[in-house]
C-alpha cells in the first residue's frame, strides 16, 4: 500500500494539472450578475400585508350582516363606494388594526398556539438570499423535531403581548429552515383578522450582517421583544464558544419592528488577535538509511495585537516530517481532535511581539506534497481561536536545499 | 511594531501583499473565486465525471458564498464551505433540475472547455467511475483536495476509520485499474 500511495499522488497530480489547466470559469463578476437577479426577483410580499389590513373593515361589514357570505377583497362588492372611500371611517391613522377598527368591540385576538400555528398557512417575511428553499408564501410551518427542508417552528417558547396597543394579544415566535450546514431563523409577530385567520404582522429581527444566529426571546409586559442575538451560527468544526451573544430589544412601529434597547452591533471580537506566519524554508540534509532526511524549517510567528496569546500552535508540520525529540520537549504534541488541527504547542507570544522558530524534522521527501504550516491562537483554557486577519497565518514550505 | 515590519518583508511573495488598510483587512470574493474555484471544478469533476456541469455546480457554490461573503470570508477556511456547498449540490435536486435545461449547451462546453485529454486523465476518469461513490468521494478529496483524514470524515460525517477503509479499499482498486489501463507510468 506504501508504494500506491506516492504513484498515485503523482498521477492525481498530473491529473489536476491537466485539468486545471483546461478550465477557467464563468468567473466573479458572473456570479455577482447571478446574485444581483436573484435578490431583484426576491422582491417580496411585504406589500400584501398592509393591503389585508386596510380591506378589514369590508370584510368586517361583510361578517356583521351575518349571511355567512364574506365577500372576497377582490370584488367587494359596494358599487356605491369606490374603494378609495373606504378608509374614512377611520378617523385617525390606518394601517394598525386597532386604529383601523376604533369602534369595533374589540380587535381580535391574535393569542395564538403552537398547533394552531401548525396548521395554518402562512406567509412569512423574506429569509437571507442564500437561503434558497425556504419558502415565503403558503408556508405550512413545521415542528422543529421534523428537522428536514423548508420552514419548521423553532423549540422556543411562544410569547404573547400586546405588540401593537390595541388591547388584544399578539403572538411572537422563532421559525427556522435549514440553508448549507446551517440554518437561517427569524423572528416573526403573528396577530389574527377579524375572521379569526392568522396573518404575520412583521419581522421582529432577522439574520443580518454580523448578526448570524437567535437563540433565544422574550415578550415584556409593555409590549416590546427582547431577542438574544448571536455573531456566528457555529457550524461544522467551529466551537460554539467562538460565537458572542447579545440582548437587544425591539418596538413595533405601526409598520414595522425597530431596535429601541440593547447594543446595535458586536464589533470586533475583543478576544482575538493578528497572528501572522512568515518564513517556511525548509533545508533538507543528506539522505539517511531509510530515505529520509533531516529537515530544518524555520519559522517566524508575529503577535499583531491588540490580544496576548497564551499558547502558540503550528498545524500541519506532520505533513512535512517528525519532529525531533529534543524540539517535541519545546513544541510540545497537542491533542488531536480539538479541531484546532494543531500538531504542537510552545509558548505565548505577546501582543506586539514576533518570534522565530527553528524545527528539525526527520523528512520523508517522497512525502511532501507541497505542504504549507498554519499558526493556532490559544487561550490559557486550551481554546483555540480564529484570526483577525484571514489568510495571513498560513504559510507555504520551501525546499530550499 | 518593527518586528511586525521585519516580518512582513520575509513573506513569501505567494502571501499576497495586503494593502495596509483597516485592522481586519478581509480577502477579495474576486482573489478567493480566482485561487479555488478551478480547484474545487476539477474535484467535484472527478467526482460526477462531467466537468462542464462540474463548473455550473461549482458555479453556483461560489454564488452562493458571495452572497454571504461578509461572514464567510472570515472563516479559518471558507473553501471548506464552498467545497462542501458545491458536493451537495451535485447530490441534491438542483443538479437534477439543471440537467435537462443545460444539456445542450453542456455538450457543446464539455467539447471546448475539455478538448484533447490526455490517456492518463481519460484512465483515471474511467477508473474513477469503476469505484463506489464513498469510495470515490475519499479518493478525490485526498488526493485532488488534498484533504486529511479527518477532514474527510468531518465533511461526510463519518468516522474516521470509514474514511480509512474507503480510501484503502479505493486505492487498492484504483491501482488494480490503473496498471492495467495504462502503460509507462508504473515507474516506482
Amino acid at each position: 500500500m506504501s508504494d500506491i500511495d506516492p504513484r498515485l499522488r503523482e498521477r492525481f497530480a498530473a491529473y489536476r494539472a491537466e485539468t486545471v489547466a483546461h478550465l477557467s470559469g464563468p468567473g466573479p463578476d458572473q456570479a455577482r450578475r447571478t446574485l444581483r437577479r436573484r435578490r431583484r426577483t426576491r422582491a417580496v410580499v411585504v406589500a400584501v400585508t398592509a393591503i389585508v389590513l386596510a380591506v378589514l373593515p369590508i370584510v368586517a361589514n361583510a361578517a356583521l350582516r351575518g349571511d355567512g357570505s364574506v365577500p372576497t377583497p377582490a370584488q367587494t362588492g359596494e358599487p356605491t363606494t369606490p374603494p378609495p372611500s373606504v378608509p374614512a371611517p377611520t378617523p385617525s391613522t390606518p394601517l394598525t388594526p386597532s386604529a383601523a377598527t376604533p369602534s369595533s368591540p374589540a380587535a381580535p385576538d391574535g393569542r395564538i398556539s403552537r398547533a394552531q400555528l401548525l396548521a395554518a398557512r402562512v406567509t412569512l417575511p423574506a429569509w437571507p438570499s442564500y437561503a434558497q428553499r425556504c419558502d415565503t408564501s403558503d408556508v405550512r410551518l413545521q415542528p422543529w423535531s421534523r428537522a428536514q427542508n423548508g420552514p419548521l417552528l423553532a423549540d422556543l417558547e411562544l410569547g404573547y403581548t400586546d405588540l401593537d396597543d390595541d388591547g388584544a394579544t399578539e403572538t411572537v415566535a422563532l421559525v427556522t429552515c435549514a440553508a448549507g450546514e446551517g440554518s437561517v431563523k427569524q423572528l416573526v409577530a403573528f396577530d389574527r383578522d377579524e375572521r379569526g385567520r392568522i396573518v404575520t404582522m412583521a419581522r421582529v429581527v432577522g439574520f443580518a450582517k454580523g448578526l448570524d444566529d437567535i437563540t433565544d426571546a422574550v415578550v415584556t409586559e409593555d409590549g416590546k421583544v427582547r431577542a438574544q442575538v448571536v455573531d456566528i451560527q457555529p457550524c461544522c468544526s467551529m466551537p460554539s464558544y467562538w460565537a458572542q451573544q447579545q440582548w437587544r430589544t425591539y418596538r413595533w412601529t405601526g409598520d414595522g419592528f425597530t431596535q429601541v434597547e440593547g447594543p446595535r452591533s458586536f464589533g470586533r471580537d475583543p478576544r482575538l488577535t493578528d497572528l501572522v506566519l512568515s518564513g517556511g524554508d525548509l533545508v533538507l540534509g543528506p539522505s539517511g538509511v531509510d530515505g529520509t532526511r533531516p529537515g530544518t524549517l524555520t519559522l517566524t510567528v508575529t503577535n499583531k495585537g491588540p490580544v496576548d496569546v497564551a499558547h502558540i500552535g503550528f498545524a500541519q508540520l506532520s505533513f512535512v516530517g517528525t519532529l525531533s525529540a529534543a524540539d517535541s520537549a519545546t513544541c510540545v504534541a497537542w491533542r488531536e481532535g480539538d479541531e484546532s488541527g494543531a500538531n504542537c504547542r510552545t509558548a505565548g507570544l505577546k501582543s506586539g511581539k514576533s518570534r522565530t522558530y527553528t524545527f528539525h524534522l526527520r523528512v520523508d521527501p517522497t512525502e511532501l506534497n507541497q505542504p504549507s504550516v498554519r499558526v493556532v491562537h490559544f487561550d490559557d483554557q486550551d481554546r483555540h481561536w480564529r484570526d483577525l486577519t484571514y489568510g495571513d497565518n498560513r504559510v507555504d514550505v520551501r525546499v530550499v536545499s | 511594531m518593527t518586528a511586525m515590519t521585519g516580518a512582513r518583508a520575509n513573506e513569501p511573495p505567494s502571501a499576497t501583499a495586503a494593502p495596509a488598510v483597516g485592522q481586519v483587512a478581509t480577502p477579495s470574493f474576486d482573489d478567493f473565486y480566482h485561487a479555488h474555484f478551478r480547484n474545487v471544478t476539477t474535484q467535484l469533476g472527478a467526482y460526477i465525471g462531467d466537468f462542464s456541469q462540474a463548473q455550473d455546480l461549482a458555479q453556483e457554490a461560489f454564488c452562493r458564498a458571495l452572497a454571504r461573503w461578509d461572514r464567510l470570508a472570515g472563516y479559518d477556511d471558507p473553501v471548506a464551505w464552498v467545497r462542501q456547498v458545491a458536493w451537495n449540490l451535485a447530490r441534491s435536486r438542483w443538479r437534477r433540475l439543471r440537467t435537462a435545461r443545460n444539456h445542450l449547451l453542456r455538450q457543446r462546453q464539455t467539447e471546448a472547455t475539455m478538448a484533447g485529454p490526455t490517456p492518463d486523465r481519460v484512465a483515471i476518469d474511467a477508473a474513477l467511475a469503476q469505484l463506489p461513490a464513498n469510495h470515490r468521494r475519499a479518493v478525490i478529496l485526498h488526493y485532488l483536495a488534498d484533504l486529511s483524514v479527518n477532514e474527510i470524515a468531518s465533511q461526510e460525517g463519518v468516522a474516521e476509520g470509514t474514511v480509512k477503509s474507503w480510501l484503502h479499499r479505493g486505492r487498492l482498486a484504483l491501482a488494480g485499474l490503473l496498471d492495467e489501463s495504462t502503460e509507462g507510468v508504473g515507474n516506482v
